[in-house]
């Protein structure tokens, strides 16, 4: 409540800041009258008010002013770390040894909140005491240290998937998590790990990451990846190579064995820009053949990967922009990713490829502190980039589960609520994405750190290169555009070690309202 | 499903009742003494709360570096929600570690008051003793209503400029970032420790009780 109230004083403040003005310069007397007590006052401005002999003297006999002090540096204290290392926190400190500081140097509020900044510590505090001889200072900083192993991301969730002799399943759950640790035996250094388990799949990550690599301002990184992954393809009458008899759908499986490296700068106070290259081996079990009817075609089916063992070696550069006001429970501000990726023979990759992509969010705060997000993605892919690298339709509706570290849980099209040929299209060349999300904030607390109630409606298209050199068929002319409609409501709760959301889409996409594809419309 | 959508009702209940919310809640509001007297036509106010700091919060004092409140005093007529009039005062306090006093610095509308304390608690009351504060000339006080005083102090507040570059230290992620949804591995999420920091070491909020302050 005394939270509330304070937010009111302050929206209040600017609203009477014009009516208090006239009083306020006609009678300049909003003056602090106790100052007259003091025998070494200097006011900068006349008082207005006489000394009163009743008030309680506060001190008799004050030394004149002098110039604000300033001091000598003669040693930097750290107190409170008993994991980091001295040195960590001396990174973040802009001063050394025998260097002139001003307590209202504006430097010691950066450092210290630079310093909360890394996540490291619970509260720091800089302080003064005397040095060895006048003028000489010991800067002190204390730091109370905090629990650094973070919960990034909990995935639970349920999909219908298919058996590995294509039969396709109702039901079937998936879950991971990803843990880091940000402050590695108190190095600085951030550990992470993450994995992802479904039904004959498996996703792991591990990643070592410096902020200041080297005390520079570069972040450095590296990320080990590894996936035994499958995946699910064709609309209807799938036909296999050895297999004797049509079935649901074709489940290639195939691994990934890899690493990557990347730099990351900052770019002013809102912006980061980060290179990268990633190198991975590919191992594919993919049938010799298979087909399937696409529209009203017999087509072969296309698994975007190699045979048996490829490589793949993508450089990468992306650009982030982020101004919004909180990470989880957002109300205003804006973030924006734009990624470019290229992989080429040059650099070992039996994949040639280039993807771009760009994701903007806008957050618009409106009355009773609701808010909305405006969002859009488009995005595309040029040449043979492997299926993981490709705009996946389950990414775009809130009615499929987002694919997790690559992996792919569910096998079921897009629900085609406007009759489209979406329901043909699993992994497209282009993609794009607009959507509107309102949101309530129903709590703000300190454990659970806040929960909004959400709903959200957006449209989206994804599209294959094939199809705008031949068009599918089966469809009439507004029809063959691959769009669809995705919409979801619930409430988002945002605890300390993660987000949890609760939503009717996921609900929603088990009952039997999808579209059939191949149907003319 | 049962849960979202008890959920979704319970939100659309709630959005009223938070707009209502947002007036201030005096009876919330612990009541102090505060005395009102009139300086020919200009209304002033005499209150302290030096004993609602935290212990904690004044032993910064004497750290050697800036120690600062900011007070706001919002004078509202009784039934209304925005005020007649703000006034406001910032008090900063840095203890010389060599001359060993109190330098002290009251900042308001009217300008800049210099002074010098020989002890933290002389400091203290410097800043968190107010008599006779200027709060309102007459023309702003309606005679006939019962008013009150709302008084909103932060110590050491964060200004909103920092507050943000934290946020954007504390949230960026490292060096990569993806474009798709679900992979915001090794993301941003220890920026949630940003609610467990105040926007001030101390915020200390009370209120007068209505009362007619006739000239």
């Amino acid at each position: 409540m005394r939270s509330r109230i304070i937010v009111t004083s302050v929206a209040i403040f600017w609203a009477s800041a014009a009516v208090a003005a006239e009083p306020t310069k006609a009678q300049p007397t909003p003056e602090h009258d106790s100052a007259n007590t003091h025998v070494a006052d200097v006011p900068e401005k006349q008082a207005i008010d006489p000394p009163r002999p009743t008030e309680p003297s506060v001190a008799k006999s004050e030394p004149p002013i002098i110039a604000a002090p300033s001091y000598v540096i003669e040693r930097i204290v750290v107190v409170g770390n008993r994991k980091t290392n001295r040195r960590v926190v001396e990174r973040y400190l802009p001063f050394s040894r025998g260097e002139n500081l001003s307590p209202d140097d504006a430097r010691i509020e950066r450092a210290r909140f630079r310093l909360l900044g890394t996540g490291y510590f619970r509260t720091v505090n800089l302080s003064l005491r005397k040095g060895s001889r006048r003028g000489a200072v010991e800067l002190v900083v204390t730091v109370e240290e905090r629990n650094t192993i973070v919960v990034n991301d909990i995935w639970l969730g349920f999909a219908a998937d298919a058996s590995s002799d294509g039969k396709a399943r109702p039901f079937t759950g998936y879950g991971g998590a990803s843990v880091a640790e940000n402050n590695f035996l108190g190095t600085g250094v951030g550990l992470a790990g993450a994995f992802v388990l479904a039904d004959r799949q498996v996703a792991l990550r591990a990643r070592i990451t410096d902020p200041n690599v080297f005390g520079s301002r570069w972040a450095l990184e590296f990320e080990l990846i590894h996936n035994r992954a499958r995946d699910f393809f064709g609309s209807r009458d799938v036909l296999v190579e050895g297999a004797t008899s049509a079935r649901d759908y074709a489940s290639p499986e195939y691994k990934r064995t890899g690493g990557s490296i990347s730099l990351g700068h900052d770019i002013g106070l809102n912006a980061q820009a980060f290179v990268g290259l990633r190198v991975e081996g590919i191992s594919a079990d993919l049938p010799k053949a298979a087909s399937h009817v696409y529209g009203l075609e017999v087509q072969p089916i296309e698994f975007h990967l190699l045979r048996d063992n490829s490589y793949l070696s993508v450089l990468r550069a992306g650009l982030v922009h982020d101004t919004r006001d909180d990470v989880s429970l957002t109300s205003r501000g804006t973030h924006v990713l734009a990624s470019a990726e290229a992989a080429a023979g040059p650099l070992g990759s039996d994949y040639v490829y280039a993807k771009f992509g760009v994701r903007a969010a806008h957050y618009i705060p409106v009355k009773w502190n609701h808010s909305l997000k405006l969002e859009g993605f488009i995005g595309s892919v040029f040449g043979n980039a492997p299926l993981f690298e490709r705009f996946y339709v389950g990414d775009f509706t809130d009615f499929l589960p987002d694919r997790v570290l690559d992996l792919t849980f569910d096998r079921r099209s897009s629900p085609n609520f406007l009759n489209t040929s979406i329901v043909e299209q699993r992994y497209g060349d282009y993609a794009a994405k607009v959507s509107v999300e309102y949101r309530v904030p129903l709590y703000r607390g300190r454990v659970l750190y806040g929960a909004d109630a959400f709903a959200s409606l957006g449209f989206f298209g994804v599209l294959q290169q094939r199809d705008l050199e031949r068009s599918i068929t089966g469809y009439n002319s507004g029809s063959r555009i691959p769009i669809d409609m995705t919409f979801n409501a619930g409430v988002r709760f945002v605890f300390a070690i993660g987000t949890l959301q609760l939503g009717v889409s996921n609900f929603l996409s088990f009952l039997p309202v999808q579209g059939a594809p191949g149907v003319s419309q | 499903m049962r849960f979202s959508t008890a959920a979704l009702a319970l939100g659309v209940l709630l959005a009223p009742l938070s707009a209502a919310a947002a007036l201030p809640d005096f009876d919330a509001m612990g009541a102090r003494k505060v005395t009102f007297t009139w300086d020919r036509a200009l209304l002033r106010a005499s209150f302290a709360f030096r004993d609602m700091l935290d212990g904690k919060v004044v032993d910064k004092v004497s750290s050697g570096l800036p120690w600062t409140i900011v007070m706001r005093a919002f004078l509202f007529r009784e039934g209304q929600t925005s005020p007649v009039v703000l006034v406001g005062q910032t008090c900063r306090i840095t203890f010389d570690l060599w001359d060993e006093v109190y330098r002290t610095e009251v900042l308001t509308a009217s300008g800049a008051k210099k002074q010098v304390a020989q002890t933290v608690e002389s400091a203290l009351s410097i800043c968190t003793e107010l008599r006779g504060l200027g709060i309102a000339h007459h023309r702003f006080v309606d005679g006939r209503f019962r008013h009150r005083l709302a008084v909103v102090a932060e110590v050491n507040p964060i200004s909103p400029e920092m507050i943000e570059q934290l946020k954007r230290w504390v949230s960026r992620p490292a060096a990569s970032a993806q474009l798709r949804p679900g992979d915001a591995l090794f993301g941003s999420f220890a920026g949630l420790f940003m609610r467990e920091l105040g926007k001030s070491d101390q915020t200390v909020v009370f209120r007068s009780e209505a009362r007619v302050p006739n000239p």
